[in-house]
């Protein structure tokens, strides 16, 4: 008999439930878009992944970082046969956060809530809402995402910790997948993977607010959607994740996912030509290796900060840093989920500019990763 | 002196063992009884807090509906509001398990997705929400119902017979040790689909960001849930629950005080009689340089030495007594007051130190006047015998008067300025038991003086209780003040109970009543449906049916209950129902008018209201004024009740559904074969039947179990009473041995003696007895006239029960008979040879 707290540290956690009721990924699944853009509700996890950079359009020596996520975690994979309004069959988590770049501040917040009609949930195609919560306790407002035929709509408003965002984003380059039609393996055999793909650039504008400030912006982004039963192996606490927008307009997303050791236990990178193209590399045909560390304040952990990149076949060999160390999120909703997701750059050797991007870093010090 | 009292001390308690055992059973009775009671009245308090801290955690705010239920999207405008940190849903449903054993369970519909913690052991969360009727109940429970995760339970809730699945343990008791056993938690979703309550909250617990400000928070909640939502503190939650109680505790309070009150004459009686047999020891000690102040401390040391050890017997017996009758007392808590039931009786520091200073103090109290009386006398008094009775008879006038003054100043004190303090009529009830006592010892000198003494025989019993006037009349005062309380308790509860019984008569006048299956507000099955109440009304054997409509309203900040019904004119029987005690029915229930309304006497007690006057009450829709037409006898609800028609219910709530149906009969003679007959053609609707005899009984039935721990209380103060005159008598043994050897020189046989002694015995349970009845009969006023309309507003009519006070009079005096046998049958072996010189 174990003991739950009941709720997210649970629900969160992967290997605590069967993968056997759940659909599994897999390499000859059935893609149909734009309905794929929308909710896998027998999938057990899901998120909408949005990260990029904005400039103020009153003062463009204003930037701005910011991560924009709805993550769906199943509860159970049947529908849910109740008339109450409590009925759900997922949990509903939103991630959002700007930093400013110009001063450092870092501003994050966050909701969950259960995937009931009175509080948060999925939309399906062909409506517009892809998902959406209320948000969070003490603010009105709602976190929207929404898509129509030619853009994807970001809303989220948390009135707590002056933090909103309304951006329209609209897919630059095509809709790459992240492996091999979309299945994206976690370890080298596959047994743990997930369906990715991503939409690498994003032409952006709308309005963010930050504190009592709001601005009008524009600027770009990076679209992740994944959907998985179970994508870390039982070995493995968490992950490091780059995705890099190149001057020349090529892109990069690399990932590696370690074991409790901190190893590397499985690696992945793709590099998208300009047109979209992706070229898969296997974990021989690239290196990233840390060059540094920071240890957080607030929660005491240490992060790799600070990256050496090369990949011979792509005639790349940089560094890569962040533009910011205070881009840590902790969460309040659910215990040790704290994770880094944060601006970095591109610098040549001789640190020339050559691009920039967001890293995710997950499971440090004991945390645990969002999903 | 010190030195010598820890030497003399053992020798003391061995030598005199019967007196000082009783010293110690007079504190510890006194002790049991107030500890029992004040773990009663705390417990139940603890229960109810313990539960609100299960069930709220450690939320700064809790919003309960103001009909008792709010609606689901309440809980959206509630996340809303700024300075909300967390809010917790909860629906709420009462429900017992359809085995033998009825085991109660208040199931708690949560949240189990939110980011809370609960104390659950078991199968995971995904169990919790994909498994039909998973439920999780505390260790506890499971224990004593023999349940391990993965049995199957069926239980009856909001109407419905529900299955469920034990899927987990949740330890309530591990954050709030007082948490009810009979707690268990679902989620939300599958309690509001299982139990009818779709839409429905019973509960949202917030809790606020650091630097929020409670009352502004408290305010901005409130206006945004607007009139159907009342926001209140945990704390204040649990404050409301002990008001509810204070009536309730107060008068039992008092009633174990007076307990120690007679433990203390035990005492007195104990301690003089101590110091009379040691009177040569005290005069030695005198004589060798002992000061008074010495001797006095000396007799106070013992007493509180004697008091400790009646504490420390007292303490476990109070406990045992109070864990003994949880059934009694939980029968009148949750009949009454509050839904949580006391499971275990903890004993606290507060309840503890109160026993251990009534205790003790009761003791030194209770000695205090002989330790003075025997340093006051000089050496050669001491060293003599038999100067007792004068002085107790010189002082007998004097405590009279004093008696007589104490009388008068309450009287005085009551009819200027105390009739408005809410507590005067405890100040009464004290002045009784202190006048009593006060008055004892000048009416047993005056009565017994004017019998003459014709034989050895009975005569001569109650002549000599003047004689030995220093013993005996604290014996009678102790069994005075018992039989007051006896008395007066029994002849309010009898009073109540007589006028109740004519009350329901009057009020309970439809044939048969119908129900709706759950009494949970909002829920589907707390509702009776239109188109039933439309079958019932076209019935051939139906002549009319009565609406009933409930719910709770604001008169001046306060909560009390609002009802409609149609009161049909029945041969007058459907406003009948409402016995006025001034006013009209006029403008009440006739549509059309100016919505008129009844008040309950509580009501126009408590707000000081009365017929043109204006109330305004304020509903879960709008508030409004109206005039109050009547007031009319209630018994039924101690906060108050207003009485209106239908159409002026619905100006003050959103709800329409009625609660209960009062049905009329063609044939009212014909009532047990046509409720049985409804019962059986409505089987599978969420309604019961029960005829007019039925709630009749039931509502006795209540009223009994309520009273059940008054009846506790009046036995424990006879037990001290009747154990005191035992004391008496043991007592006139020992101090009179030399009388009773004199008899037995001048030929007074063995029998002789033994029925002086007894008819002693009978003589002084007589006077008590008498006395006793005057003062209960006075108390009774006092208890019925003045404690009962302070704290529950109602006017009780006054009956003398006397078959049940002569029936008590013979229990009393077949108890002192027999306790007297021992005594008599000491005092008839006293030889001749125990004649000495100095007694005589």
């Amino acid at each position: 008999m174990k003991t739950f707290k009941v709720a997210l540290p649970f629900v969160l956690c992967l290997v605590a439930y069967p993968q056997d009721v759940w659909e599994q990924p897999s390499s000859d699944y059935s893609w149909s878009f734009p309905q794929d853009h929308w909710a896998h509700q027998n999938f057990r996890t899901e998120w909408w992944y949005v990260t990029g950079f904005l400039e103020s359009e009153t003062d463009t020596q204003r930037t701005f970082a910011y991560q924009f996520t709805f993550f769906r975690i199943g509860v159970t994979p049947n529908a849910v046969q109740t008339s109450s309004r409590w009925g759900a069959r997922a949990v509903i988590m939103g991630h959002a956060a700007i930093t400013d770049l110009r001063d450092g501040t870092h501003t994050f917040a966050e909701i969950l809530y259960r995937g009931a009609p009175l509080l948060s949930g999925v939309g399906s195609y062909p409506e517009s809402t892809i998902a959406w919560a209320k948000a969070a306790p003490g603010s009105s407002g709602e976190w929207r995402l929404e898509a129509d035929g030619n853009a994807f709509n970001a809303t989220m408003r948390d009135e707590n910790v002056g933090l909103g965002m309304s951006l329209r984003m609209r897919p630059q380059k095509p809709l790459v997948f992240q492996g091999p039609n979309g299945f994206s393996k976690k370890n080298s055999e596959g047994t743990a993977a997930s369906m990715y793909y991503t939409f690498p650039r994003l032409t952006v504008d709308g309005f963010i607010v930050v504190g009592n400030t709001t601005e009008r912006v524009r600027g770009t982004g990076w679209m992740d959607r994944e959907f998985s039963s179970g994508s870390l192996s039982a070995t493995q606490i968490g992950w490091d994740w780059f995705g890099l927008q190149l001057e020349d307009g090529r892109d990069i997303m690399i990932y590696i996912l370690r074991d409790s050791s901190g190893t590397q236990d499985y690696g992945h990178a793709t590099v998208i030509d300009t047109a979209g193209n992706p070229t898969y590399l296997s974990e021989s045909e690239w290196s990233l290796q840390p060059s540094g560390s920071w240890t957080s304040e607030s929660t005491g952990i240490t992060y790799p900060m600070g990256w050496r990149l090369h990949i011979q076949s792509a005639n790349l060999d940089v560094d890569v840093l962040p533009m910011s160390v205070q881009q840590e999120n902790v969460s309040t909703n659910v215990p040790q989920l704290n994770y880094w997701e944060g601006a970095v750059s591109v610098t040549d050797r001789s640190g020339a500019p050559m691009g920039r991007g967001f890293a995710e870093l997950t499971g440090y010090g004991g945390a645990r990763p969002p999903v | 002196m010190f030195r010598y009292f820890i030497k003399s001390i053992v020798g003391h308690f061995r030598t005199g063992k019967s007196l000082h055992l009783l010293t110690v059973f007079g504190v510890a009775l006194g002790v049991a009884s107030v500890i029992s009671i004040r773990l009663i009245s705390t417990n139940a308090i603890s229960a109810f807090a313990g539960t609100v801290q299960a069930v709220s955690g450690n939320a700064d705010v809790t919003i309960v509906g103001a009909e008792g239920f709010l609606s689901d999207t309440a809980f959206v405008s509630v996340l809303s509001t700024p300075g909300v940190l967390h809010a917790r849903p909860t629906f709420r449903i009462f429900a017992s398990t359809t085995g033998e054993d009825q085991s109660r369970l208040e199931i708690l519909g949560v949240d189990l997705l939110a980011p809370i913690s609960l104390p659950v052991q078991g199968t995971g969360d995904r169990e919790a929400i994909g498994t039909p009727g998973w439920i999780a109940v505390t260790p506890q429970r499971a224990t004593a119902n023999g349940w391990i995760v993965g049995d199957t339970v069926q239980v009856f809730g909001g109407g419905r017979t529900v299955e469920l699945v034990i899927g987990g343990l949740v330890d309530f008791r591990a954050s709030a040790a007082r948490a009810s056993s009979g707690l268990a938690v679902m989620d939300i979703a599958e309690a509001q689909e299982l139990f009818g309550g779709i839409g429905l909250l019973h509960q949202i617990d917030v809790s606020m960001r650091p630097g929020t400000d409670i009352d502004t928070l408290a305010s901005r909640l409130q206006s945004t849930l607007g009139p159907s939502a009342r926001t209140i503190t945990p704390e204040r939650r649990v404050s409301e629950a002990a008001d509810l109680l204070e009536g309730f505790s107060l008068n039992l309070t008092a009633l174990s005080l007076v307990t120690v009150f007679v433990g203390l004459f035990l005492v007195y009686s104990s301690t003089q009689a101590g110091l009379v047999r040691r009177r040569t020891e005290h005069g030695v000690l005198r004589c060798l340089g002992a000061s008074r102040t010495q001797l006095i401390l000396m007799v106070l040391a013992e007493v509180t030495a004697l008091g400790i050890v009646g504490v420390a017997v007292g303490v476990p017996l109070g406990y045992w007594a109070a864990a003994s009758r949880i059934d009694v007392v939980n029968a009148a808590i949750t009949n009454l007051y509050l839904l949580q039931a006391i499971e275990q009786v903890y004993l606290d520091t507060p309840t503890l130190s109160f026993a251990v200073a009534a205790g003790l103090g009761g003791a030194i109290a209770g000695a205090l006047m002989p330790a003075i009386d025997i340093s006051r006398r000089d050496t050669r008094s001491l060293l003599t015998a038999y100067v007792l009775r004068n002085e107790t008879a010189q002082w007998a006038p004097r405590l009279f008067a004093a008696g007589l003054s104490i009388t008068i100043l309450t009287i005085g004190w009551y009819a200027t300025m105390g009739h408005t303090w809410r507590p005067s009529g405890f100040v009464l009830a004290f002045a009784v038991v202190i006048v009593l006592p006060l008055i004892t010892p000048f009416v047993l000198d005056r009565t017994v003086r004017r019998v003459e003494v014709r034989s050895f025989g009975w005569s001569l019993s109650i002549k000599t209780l003047a004689a030995h006037l220093h013993t005996t009349s604290l014996t009678v005062a102790a069994l005075s003040v018992a039989v007051t309380i006896m008395v007066g308790v029994t002849v309010m509860v009898s009073s109540f109970r007589i006028t109740l019984e004519q009350w329901i008569d009057s009020s309970v006048n439809a044939d048969v009543y119908v129900a709706a299956a759950s009494g949970t507000p909002g829920l589907a099955a707390s509702s009776i449906s239109n188109e039933f109440i439309e079958l019932i009304s076209n019935r051939s054997d139906v002549l009319a049916t009565d609406r009933l409509r409930r719910g709770f309203v604001f008169v001046s900040g306060r909560r009390v209950v609002a009802m409609a019904v149609d009161a049909p004119n029945v041969a007058g029987r459907g406003s009948q129902r409402f016995s006025l005690i001034r006013g009209s029915f006029e403008g009440v229930f006739d549509q059309g008018r100016d919505f008129r309304v009844l008040i309950s006497e509580p009501l126009a007690r408590k707000h000081q209201l009365s017929i043109r006057d204006t109330i305004d009450v304020a509903g879960s829709r709008e508030s409004r004024s109206h005039i109050v037409a009547g007031v009319y006898y209630e018994y039924g609800n101690e906060s108050g009740t207003v009485v209106m028609s239908h159409d002026a219910f619905s100006l003050h709530f959103t709800r329409e559904d009625v609660q209960g149906l009062g049905i009329y009969l063609r044939a009212p003679e014909m009532v047990d074969q046509i409720t049985a007959g409804l019962r059986e053609e409505f089987a599978s609707m969420p309604v019961s039947f029960q005829s007019n005899s039925l709630i009749k009984q039931q509502a006795l039935r209540i009223f009994d179990q309520t009273f059940a721990i008054t009846r506790l209380l009046r036995t424990m103060t006879l037990v001290i009473a009747i154990a005191g005159i035992t004391l008496t008598l043991l007592v006139l043994t020992k101090e009179r041995i030399s009388e009773l050897a004199l008899y037995r020189a001048l030929g007074g046989t063995p029998r002789q003696i033994f029925l002086i002694f007894l008819g002693k015995g009978v003589g002084l349970a007589s006077f008590g007895f008498i006395l006793g009845t005057i003062g209960g009969s006075v108390l009774a006023v006092v208890l019925v006239y003045v404690v009962n309309r302070a704290y529950f507003g109602w006017t009780i009519q006054l009956y003398a029960p006397w078959i049940q006070v002569i029936g008590q009079f013979g229990v009393v005096l077949l108890a002192t008979s027999i306790a007297g046998v021992y005594p008599a049958w000491r005092a008839a072996n006293v030889s001749a040879a125990e004649l000495n010189r100095e007694n005589v």
